[in-house]
């Protein structure tokens, strides 16, 4: 496999407040990320609200100028381009490659436009093509997300919340993208409605050989979807790995709280678990020293409060975690067996 | 990546496809509008009156004659008694008389029905220019001989013809009103545009520079700056003049409007999406901000200009708007100032009924716009 995007220590920090009579005061949002992706995976990243996976989503986009670190993505031949030092100008070319779709179909589709011109609008600012043959790309790619051609000169006001994101999945897909960025792209969808459109995303995947990045509060979803999962709190990466492996065994005590959470439609098989997450996330402009999450974790201790863990490797598993304790916490997973592969 | 694969059953032909402009989309809907459909007609009847005034009116506006101070309205008639007792088609007015109160001893004039003196359509006359630059020599209407009175409407303090007047004057109210939202609306997009668009200290510093003129009471601002154009100067001149200093406070209504839509728009998804297509902020802003807030545009376009047309009315009520010879409504209006006036020659508030009349169409015609532009209404 073959490294599509890596991120190198990225912070993104907000100013907050700061006016004539004010002191300003800085929100850390992101906290000296590292990750990779590779070529052809699909790429969850979960956490709880506000823990810094959209921002990661939208800086990594380029959609928010980041505070400091590097994003590189990594094209055929090989070589590096560095995303974040390149200004407007200079990164239209890799906005082909690198696509979003957005979370709320109902603001993210331009309701003045028809749906032709909403798809059609990237090939035109990319200068790709016009008249006859931009009209076949349009209606080919709405044709392979669903949408039939005698909708396209339609307002979006006129479909539904599942086929809206369809379109956005056609604005994402009509240039032809290799890395596309989906936020939390499923949650404003109702359940029967997320099940078709996370098969359609698998199916596109494989048609355009895309890689994805997913982020999602929804594990389950994340479960259907992903190939490796990394888990995000306070604008850190606590746990990344497997997805398997992640459901199986986690290895950082947040992972085990979210998975604990889980909703498991069995009742024989929810043994006894508790199913709320306990505490609060505190707030991100007043963090706790050490390690991030020492505030609601039960297996906490002095080290915790003192020392901030690193995210490094486990030993002998491809998971790595930020916990003093990763190898000696015998954390519980969500399933006993290899998980279920099928929801909805 | 292959893009030319369909899934089938589905029908890929352009050619079939249904489209409709957005324009033919709106008018459908503001169809629906009746009121806005009637307004609309008599707006453009009016402004077909501005554009055609030298055509429709039937004398000189400023032609004036002593022997018909303050004559009444003739009216307009079309039916003589003949002779024999019967009826003929004949479109005429009938002449005056003089009649002497002997109470107040004063002279008044008294429709006579007795003279008649017949009204031409399409009667030659002398050769003007229509709207400056078309050479004509046929009017609307008049009479034959020059020398007998025609006043439709009645005649003013120095005996002019109140409906060349007033058609004339149609003219100068209707495009001062014009001219006037057009040239906020410039500023109020640009200004308001950049503001919303960008933020920051420039968008603090033009709300602050809003917010002050604004606070200022518009009448005393308008009658200083009104007093403080030179008297010599010519008449386009001052028109232009106070064209300006009406747009002065018309913009910032506008400009606002303008900011508070694009500071909601710029953190919309569509426009995220738009910039991550590679969008430059110009077509941003001219393609995927500005049509969502046309409607808002229209509106507060459309329903700003009664607001100019009455607030030049009433600055050259009070004397320091346009000055005449320029005849507008405001100028005419100038005319019905003092209660004698309005007693003996209460014809002379008929430019007051053309200010209601327009007003009220131009509000009705932007709110069926406003409606119809929504793509979200009905």
């Amino acid at each position: 496999m073959t490294t599509l995007l890596s991120v190198e220590n990225l912070s993104k920090v907000y100013t907050l407040g700061g006016g004539l009579f004010k002191q300003s005061r800085d929100l850390v949002a992101l906290n000296d990320i590292n990750l990779t992706v590779e070529a052809g995976e699909t790429l969850a990243i979960v956490g709880e609200s506000g823990c810094g996976k959209t921002t990661l989503g939208r800086c990594i986009i380029k959609a928010q100028p980041v505070t400091e670190g590097k994003v590189f993505y990594h094209q055929e031949g090989g070589q590096k381009v560095e995303l974040t030092s390149l200004d407007k100008r200079a990164i239209k070319p890799w906005r082909r490659d690198i696509r979003m779709i957005f979370q709320d179909p109902m603001s993210s589709l331009n309701p003045n436009m028809r749906v032709f011109d909403i798809v059609a609008e990237p090939l035109r600012v990319h200068k790709i093509c016009k008249g006859r043959e931009l009209e076949d790309r349009v209606v080919s790619t709405l044709a392979k997300v669903g949408i039939p051609a005698d909708a396209i000169g339609r307002y979006p006001h006129a479909f539904s919340g599942g086929q809206r994101q369809r379109i956005g999945i056609a604005r994402a897909l009509v240039l032809d993208p290799k890395l596309v960025i989906a936020d939390e792209a499923v949650s404003a969808l109702d359940v029967s409605i997320q099940a078709q459109v996370l098969n359609l995303l698998d199916d596109l995947k494989e048609e355009f050989g895309l890689t994805y990045i997913f982020i999602s509060h929804d594990l389950g979803v994340v479960n259907y979807i992903a190939d490796r999962v990394v888990v995000m709190y306070l604008g850190h990466v606590v746990e990344t790995s497997p997805t398997e492996l992640l459901f199986e065994r986690p290895r950082h005590p947040y992972t085990e709280m979210l998975l604990e959470a889980l909703p498991i439609a069995d009742p024989s098989r929810r043994k006894g678990r508790s199913k709320e997450l306990t505490g609060e996330i505190p707030y991100l402009g007043n963090r706790p020293k050490g390690c991030p999450f020492h505030t609601r974790c039960k297996y906490a201790e002095d080290r915790c409060r003192e020392q901030k863990p690193e995210l490094r490797p486990i030993n002998g598993t491809a998971q790595s975690a930020a916990c003093h304790f990763a190898e000696k916490l015998n954390l519980k997973g969500a399933y006993e067996a290899a998980p279920q592969k099928v929801i909805a | 990546m292959a893009l030319d694969t369909v899934a089938p059953g589905v029908d890929v032909a352009p050619a079939k496809l249904k489209r409709e402009s957005q324009l033919a989309l709106m008018w459908r809907r503001f169809k629906r509008h009746q009121l806005a459909v009637i307004s609309l007609w008599i707006v453009v009847f009016f402004y077909l009156v501005a554009a055609i005034a030298e055509f429709l009116a039937p004398t000189d506006p400023s032609a004036y004659s002593a022997r018909y101070t303050y004559a009444p309205p003739q009216g307009l008639h079309f039916i003589v008694a003949t002779e024999g007792g019967g009826w003929a088609f004949q479109p005429h007015v009938n002449g005056y008389k003089t009649e002497v109160d002997p109470k107040a001893m004063r002279r008044s004039f008294v429709i006579d029905p007795e003279v008649i003196i017949p009204v031409q359509f399409f009667a030659p006359s002398k050769p003007y220019l229509l709207a400056g630059f078309i050479p004509m020599s046929v009017k609307f209407m008049g009479v034959e001989d020059p020398r007998d009175p025609f006043y439709v409407l009645g005649a003013d303090r120095l005996g002019r013809d109140l409906l060349s007047r007033l058609i004339h004057g149609t003219r100068i109210s209707l495009s001062i009103g014009l001219a006037g939202v057009t040239l906020s609306l410039f500023f109020g997009i640009v200004i308001g545009g950049f503001a919303g668009y960008y933020g920051g200290w420039f968008d603090s510093a033009v709300m602050r520079v809003v917010e002050f003129i604004r606070s200022m009471p518009t009448i005393p601002l308008w009658l200083g700056l009104a007093a403080a154009l030179p008297k010599d100067w010519s008449a386009l001149q001052t028109y232009f003049a106070i064209t300006l200093i009406l747009s002065l406070i018309g913009w910032t209504e506008l400009a606002r409007v303008v900011r508070g839509r694009f500071l909601s728009l710029r953190t919309e998804d569509f426009v995220t999406a738009a910039q991550l297509d590679g969008a430059s902020d110009w077509r941003i802003v001219t393609r995927h901000m500005v049509p969502s807030f046309t409607s808002h545009i229209i509106a507060a376009a459309t329903l700003a200009i009664p607001g100019m047309i009455l607030a030049e009315t009433a600055l050259s009520f009070l004397g320091l708007g346009l000055q005449p010879p320029i005849v507008s409504w405001g100028t005419l209006l100038q005319e019905a100032q003092n209660i004698r006036t309005l007693a003996t020659a209460p014809w002379l508030l008929t430019p007051g009924v053309c200010v209601v009349i327009v007003i009220l169409a131009l509000n009705f015609f932007g709110d069926g716009l406003r409606d119809a532009a929504d793509p979200h209404g009905r």
